[in-house]
């Protein structure tokens, strides 16, 4: 009996086998692919980022495990593109849209067409969140809190949220987390932000190859102060005043 | 050598990254949108606060320009200012303080408009409170005064600190100066501060006036005439408008006397000075910058001497406060503090009358006297007083009308 369903199982192992295709993608600091998949399917890897991308008959699923990458999905009705980031699938049909990790969160941007967000199902139920789906069309973004086990939904320009793949670093009312965490991703020189000033919202651009200058900018628009500390990267910090830190 | 240095430098700054002509397309959008776009078309890194720019618009850019007149032209309008960080970045942030009345002042002899070095200013913090935890605007009434508080001639003491000058032509405790009505409405802006925090002082402001009955000009966007600058730097801040100052009083026949007026001093948290107007409430549907006008430091006291008939109509006031003389205050408190020295003529706010104020906050000589955290009902009582009586044809306001006008309110609770 026991062998009858090794057997099987194994049987049904080597069926998915011949008709399934696993491909492992990753880039290095600063390095950016642009990769199609077996699908027809296109996608962008930003610079620091790891897909796996496993195809079979009925589905076709992506990891990304890190970083950032932009999907143009290949439209196949009866055959599902899912991307599983963190903690989000993100469901889509034939459209194109980018998944971001960020220390804190993840977020995904619609820049064509639509598509569906659910929390991963396992994870929220340890947790103990209402589990959801979430539609978003062109022009969302919908952000996954990890802290906060939160959604949100918010309006962004598509064309800023994917001005990476042209070499552009652009943000709007992002928080310096988020701007910082993609920017350790083109630049080896390592930043880390204070906590207190994590949230704290930047707008702009940001080319990594004049980083120095961003930080001589960020001193003039809050009250900050970057800090090399060599081996440990720079660390942006509230500025003291009579030794109190704000 | 020293020539050839700096030709050289000559030539660097004519290839900079700013003087380059583009062909800019930039519609009318919101800012954050019309930057990025700037910093696509110009090839220069932009930085800006979100807090600063995500609620303006931006009128956008046609034509060929330098980057640093397309900056300028984006910008317009916006109370922002750009300053250069490297080569190809610019940081975006709160332009200094426009001095909106004594701009118009000008400068009979070549002295310019008044300004405010903004190069050491980057933004400051006082008590880091997120947005939602800034205190009311609303103006509530307070605790009422003990009968202790009251005992003996502490009203009259308190009367006297709460409005310091009068008019010289007049008997000395009558003719106190206040906003006027008209164009000599209160009208405050407030800089050096994050977006949300320069609002709230402001706003607090205004509100205070309008509890109080002083004439506020109901157009958000006024010509401002009290600016309030928040800075760590006040000698430096202050350098433009002392000069502007010394050369706008020049030929006035008292110049050495109001130049020692003018002579900044900086030991103080909160400094700066009223600009007094005369001829009376007639001249209240007249802009001060056609009126002749008086200074009056808050810091020292110092009368006026032979200089009288201008100092009982306030006509603008500039108020510095230096950021690292009160860390750690809340910024309720300030703004507060900041509402009754812009409404009355208050010099040298170093007392500790038995009735409390909230000039008791940063005062020197209330030792271990539990601080202030608000507007007092003495100092809400006093503003009331003060700009109860219409004074506008005739008639004057004297020190005495105010203390028995705040009995009669304390009585009336």
């Amino acid at each position: 009996m026991a062998a009858g369903v090794v057997l099987l199982l194994g049987v049904a192992g080597w069926f998915a086998w011949q008709y399934s295709d696993e491909q492992v993608l990753d880039t290095a600091i600063g390095e950016q692919r642009r990769v199609t998949l077996a699908d027809g399917s296109h996608l962008d890897l930003a610079p620091g980022s790891r897909v796996i991308a496993h195809f079979t008959l009925e589905n076709r699923d992506v990891w990304l495990e890190r970083g950032q990458a932009f999907f143009q999905v290949a439209h196949q009705l009866t055959r599902p593109f899912t991307v599983h980031a963190n903690n989000l699938t993100v469901t889509a049909v034939g459209t194109e849209f980018d998944v971001r990790i960020s220390p804190d969160a993840t977020a995904v941007t619609v820049m064509e067409g639509r598509i569906k967000v659910s929390p991963d199902a396992e994870k929220m139920d340890q947790s103990g969140t209402r589990t959801g789906i979430i539609r978003a069309d062109i022009g969302q973004r919908v952000t996954f809190s990890n802290s906060a086990h939160q959604f949100s939904v918010g309006t962004v320009d598509p064309t800023v949220a994917g001005s990476w793949r042209g070499g552009k670093l652009q943000f709007v009312g992002e928080s310096l987390e988020d701007v910082v965490g993609v920017i350790n991703r083109y630049s080896t020189t390592h930043i880390v932000v204070a906590p207190a000033l994590q949230q704290t919202r930047f707008t702009g651009t940001v080319s990594p190859t004049t980083v120095r200058d961003w930080f001589k900018a960020l001193e003039q628009i809050y009250a900050v102060e970057v800090i090399d500390q060599g081996p440990d990267g720079m660390l942006i910090r509230s500025r003291t005043r009579n030794g109190i830190r704000s | 050598m020293l020539v050839a240095v700096m030709a050289w430098h000559g030539t660097a700054r004519a290839d900079d990254i700013m003087d380059r002509q583009i062909h800019f397309h930039i519609p009318a959008s919101p800012l954050p949108s019309a930057l990025i776009e700037f910093s696509t078309q110009s090839g220069v890194q932009v930085a800006a606060a979100d807090a600063a720019v995500s609620n303006l618009k931006s009128n956008g850019v046609n034509g060929t320009y330098s980057v640093r007149a397309a900056m300028a032209m984006l910008l317009q309008g916006t109370g922002l200012a750009y300053s250069q960080a490297g080569t190809g970045t610019v940081a975006i942030a709160a332009a200094g303080p426009t001095f909106g009345t004594l701009a118009r002042m000008g400068a009979p002899n070549g002295a310019g408009r008044p300004s405010v070095d903004t190069s050491s200013q980057a933004t400051v913090n006082v008590t880091p409170v997120p947005q939602t935890e800034l205190p009311e605007i609303a103006v509530t009434a307070a605790r009422l005064p003990t009968d202790e508080e009251l005992a003996g001639n502490s009203l009259r003491q308190f009367v006297d600190h709460h409005a310091t000058t009068h008019n010289f032509t007049t008997p000395v405790d009558r003719n106190l100066g206040r906003w006027r009505g008209g164009m000599q409405s209160i009208c405050p802006t407030t800089t050096g501060l994050s977006a949300n925090y320069n609002a709230f002082v402001t706003s607090r402001l205004r509100a205070v006036a309008q509890y109080v009955g002083a004439p506020v000009q109901s157009d958000p966007n006024c010509l401002d005439n009290v600016t309030v600058v928040f800075t760590d730097n006040p000698e430096q801040a202050m350098k433009g408008i002392v000069s502007w100052a010394e050369k706008y009083f020049q030929r006035n026949n008292h110049f050495q006397s109001i130049k020692r007026l003018i002579a900044y001093t900086s030991d103080h948290a909160i400094q700066g000075w009223y600009f007094t107007t005369r001829a009376g409430a007639r001249a209240s549907n007249t802009e001060i910058a056609l009126l002749p006008v008086n200074l009056l430091p808050i810091w020292p006291k110092i009368f006026p001497r032979n200089n009288g008939g201008d100092t009982n109509g306030i006509g603008a006031a500039v108020l510095i406060v230096d950021v690292r003389k009160i860390e750690g205050t809340p910024i309720g408190a300030i703004a507060d503090y900041l509402a009754v020295l812009s409404l009355s003529v208050i010099q040298t706010p170093d007392h500790c009358d038995p009735l409390p104020s909230i000039l008791d906050l940063v005062s020197s000589s209330c030792g271990a006297r539990e601080k202030p955290t608000a507007i007092t009902a003495g100092d809400l009582a006093f503003l009331k007083a003060l700009y109860y009586k219409n004074t506008a044809w005739g008639g004057s306001l004297s020190r005495a009308d105010i203390e028995a006008n705040m009995m009669h309110q304390f009585k009336l609770r």
